[in-house]
C-alpha cells in the first residue's frame, strides 16, 4: 500500500486560488489549448458562455440556477374602478420587462403570476422572465385570496417546478379588500410549509377598502412594511421597488439572501 | 526494470475555484483528498461555506480528519459501527480547527471509503452528492440537499446539527466506482445522466495518465457549461482498475 498521495490536491487548490497564475498548466495534447486555463487574473470572471463547451455539457441541466418571483394579483371587480386595474397590467408588464433584461445576474429570474377574482388560478405558470409573453390582467368577481395562497404554496413546494437548485423564492400580494374566503388556515399553512416559508414577501394595500391587518399578517415580520397605494401612479412604484429588490438580490453573491431596498431610495418614490 | 501491480483501485479528482469567488479574489472554499492504506482507498470532497471567514482551512481540515479517521477506525470486517466513523471525524475535525473557531471554519462533508475486503462506507453531511456505479452498471445517488433546502441552504461541520443529519451507508459487494462531488456540480447535473457521467469519468477519463487526467479534467469543469454559474467545483473518483506501472530498480 502506497502514502497518501495530495500532490493533485495542493496543486488544484494553490491554482484555484490564484497563487500559481503565472504558472500555465501544459496542454499536452495538439490543439488549442482551452481558454479557460488562462483565465486565472484577479478580479476577473469567466463566464461560462465565453469558455470553450465542455463535455459536461453532456450530464449537466442547460439553464441558470431560477430566482423565482410569484405575484398574487387580486384581480377581483372592484379593481375594474379608478384605473387600478390598468394601473397592475402596466406595472406587472414593466416589472416583468426588466427582469428579462437582467443581464448581469448570478441568477435568472422566473415569474408566476396567480389571479385572484372569479377564481383563484395561474394567470402565468412559472417561467424565465424572457419567456413571459403577458396577457393583460382582467377584473371580475370576487376575492378568494385563500385559495390563491394555496395555489402559491402548491407551486413553491412543487420540486418539479421549483428545484432544489433555485435560489429562495419572493412573493408579491397586491389587493385593494377584504378576502371573501377563508383565508386564515391557508395563510398559515403557506407561511408553515417548509419551502414557501422561506420566501421573501412583498405586500401592497390599494385604496381605502384594503385589509392592512391581513396583509401584515401575510408579511409576518413585524419590521416589514405593508406599502399603500393610492393612485395609479403608486402602484407602479410598488412594483419598481420590488423589481429593483429582487434584482439586487439576482445580482448579489448571495441570491438566498433577502434583500429590501427602502422604498425612499427610489427617485420619486415620495408617497409611500 | 520490473513491473509492479500497484492495486486495483484508481483515485482521482480535481477542484476549481468558481467565478464567484475569483471575481472576489478569495480562494477555492472547496477541498478534495484522495488516500491508500491500510485502511483501503479514500475519496473525500469538503464544501466550506461562503458566508465562514475560514470556510476554506475548514474544508481541509474536514478532508484531513475523514483520512485521519479511516487510519483509526477498525472497519466493517470487525464489526466496527460506521457512525463511531462518524464521530471519529467530527471530534478529529474539531481538535484540527484551534485557534479557529468552528462557526468560522463551517463546511460540508462527503467521503467514500473502499475497505480492503471491498466494501463501501458512504457518508455526508450537507449538500454535494455520492453516485455509486455497482458492477451491473446501475447507478444510485446519495446525499444531496435536503428537500426543503434551496440553493445554498446546507447543513455542516461547524453548524448546529446532530449525528443522524449524516447520512451513511454500507455497501458490503465488492466491486464498482464512486464518485464525489460538491455542489457546485452536484447541483447542476441532470438525474438522467448520472450513469453517463459516470461511465465517461471511469472509462474515459480514468485510464489516462495521472497527470493528463487531472489536467483534463480541470479543464472541463473550468469550462462548466451552465449559465451564469458561480459557486467552485469538485470532483473526485474512485474506481476499480487494472493498472500495471513500471517501478525502478
Amino acid at each position: 500500500m502506497g502514502w497518501a498521495s495530495y500532490q493533485e490536491d495542493i496543486e488544484s487548490r494553490l491554482f484555484g486560488a490564484g497563487h500559481m497564475k503565472t504558472t500555465v498548466a501544459c496542454w499536452p495534447q495538439p490543439g488549442p489549448r482551452p481558454a479557460a486555463v488562462h483565465k486565472q487574473q484577479k478580479g476577473q470572471v469567466a463566464r461560462g458562455k465565453t469558455e470553450p463547451m465542455s463535455k459536461l455539457q453532456e450530464f449537466t441541466v442547460a439553464s441558470a440556477r431560477p430566482l423565482p418571483v410569484v405575484v398574487l394579483a387580486d384581480v377581483s371587480g372592484s379593481m375594474a374602478a379608478e384605473g387600478k386595474i390598468e394601473a397592475l397590467n402596466t406595472a406587472l408588464g414593466e416589472m416583468i420587462a426588466a427582469f428579462a433584461q437582467e443581464d448581469s445576474a448570478q441568477a435568472e429570474i422566473h415569474v408566476a403570476v396567480i389571479t385572484f377574482g372569479a377564481e383563484a388560478r395561474m394567470h402565468q405558470g412559472l417561467v424565465a422572465a424572457g419567456q413571459v409573453q403577458w396577457q393583460p390582467l382582467r377584473a371580475t368577481g370576487r376575492t378568494p385570496m385563500g385559495a390563491a395562497f394555496d395555489l402559491a404554496r402548491d407551486l413553491i413546494e412543487d420540486r418539479d417546478r421549483v428545484p432544489g437548485r433555485a435560489y429562495s423564492p419572493a412573493i408579491v400580494l397586491v389587493s385593494d379588500g377584504q378576502p371573501t374566503d377563508a383565508w386564515q388556515e391557508p395563510l398559515q399553512r403557506l407561511l408553515g410549509s417548509e419551502r414557501a416559508g422561506k420566501a421573501q414577501r412583498f405586500a401592497l394595500g390599494i385604496g381605502a377598502d384594503a385589509d392592512r391587518d391581513m396583509l401584515a399578517a401575510f408579511l409576518a415580520d413585524p419590521e416589514a412594511r405593508v406599502l399603500e397605494a393610492h393612485e395609479s401612479r403608486q402602484i407602479r412604484n410598488f412594483f419598481r421597488w420590488v423589481t429593483m429588490s429582487v434584482s439586487q438580490r439576482s445580482r448579489s453573491a448571495t441570491p438566498n439572501r433577502s434583500v429590501m431596498i427602502s422604498p425612499e431610495d427610489l427617485d420619486d418614490f415620495d408617497d409611500f | 526494470m520490473t513491473s509492479e501491480a500497484r492495486g486495483r483501485l484508481a483515485l482521482f479528482g480535481a477542484t476549481v475555484t468558481g467565478p464567484r469567488h475569483r471575481g472576489q479574489g478569495h480562494p477555492n472554499q472547496d477541498a478534495w483528498l484522495k488516500a491508500e492504506g491500510a485502511f483501503g482507498g479514500l475519496i473525500a470532497v469538503c464544501d466550506g461555506l461562503g458566508s465562514r471567514p475560514a470556510s476554506a482551512s475548514g474544508a481541509r481540515l474536514a478532508c484531513r480528519a475523514v483520512r485521519r479517521a479511516v487510519r483509526q477506525w477498525p472497519g466493517t470486517s470487525v464489526g466496527a459501527d460506521p457512525s463511531d466513523l462518524i464521530r471519529l471525524v467530527e471530534a478529529l475535525w474539531r481538535l484540527s480547527l484551534p485557534p479557529l473557531g468552528a462557526e468560522d471554519c463551517a463546511t460540508t462533508c462527503q467521503f467514500a471509503l473502499r475497505e480492503p475486503g471491498g466494501a463501501l462506507v458512504l457518508a455526508g453531511l450537507g449538500d454535494g452528492v455520492v453516485l455509486v456505479r455497482n458492477s451491473g452498471g446501475g447507478v444510485r445517488c446519495l446525499g444531496g440537499r435536503a428537500s426543503a433546502a434551496f440553493s445554498n441552504e446546507t447543513l455542516g461541520l461547524g453548524l448546529p446539527h446532530r449525528l443522524r443529519d449524516w447520512w451513511v451507508e454500507v455497501l458490503p459487494a465488492p466491486g464498482g466506482s464512486v464518485v464525489v462531488a460538491s455542489d457546485g456540480v452536484a447541483d447542476d447535473l441532470r438525474p438522467d445522466r448520472y450513469d453517463a457521467l459516470v461511465a465517461w469519468l471511469v472509462e474515459e477519463i480514468a485510464p489516462l495518465p495521472a497527470h493528463q487526467r487531472w489536467l483534463r479534467l480541470r479543464a472541463e469543469l473550468h469550462a462548466w457549461p451552465v449559465p451564469h454559474h458561480t459557486d467552485d467545483k469538485t470532483l473526485a473518483v474512485m474506481t476499480e482498475q487494472g493498472q500495471e506501472e513500471p517501478c525502478p530498480k
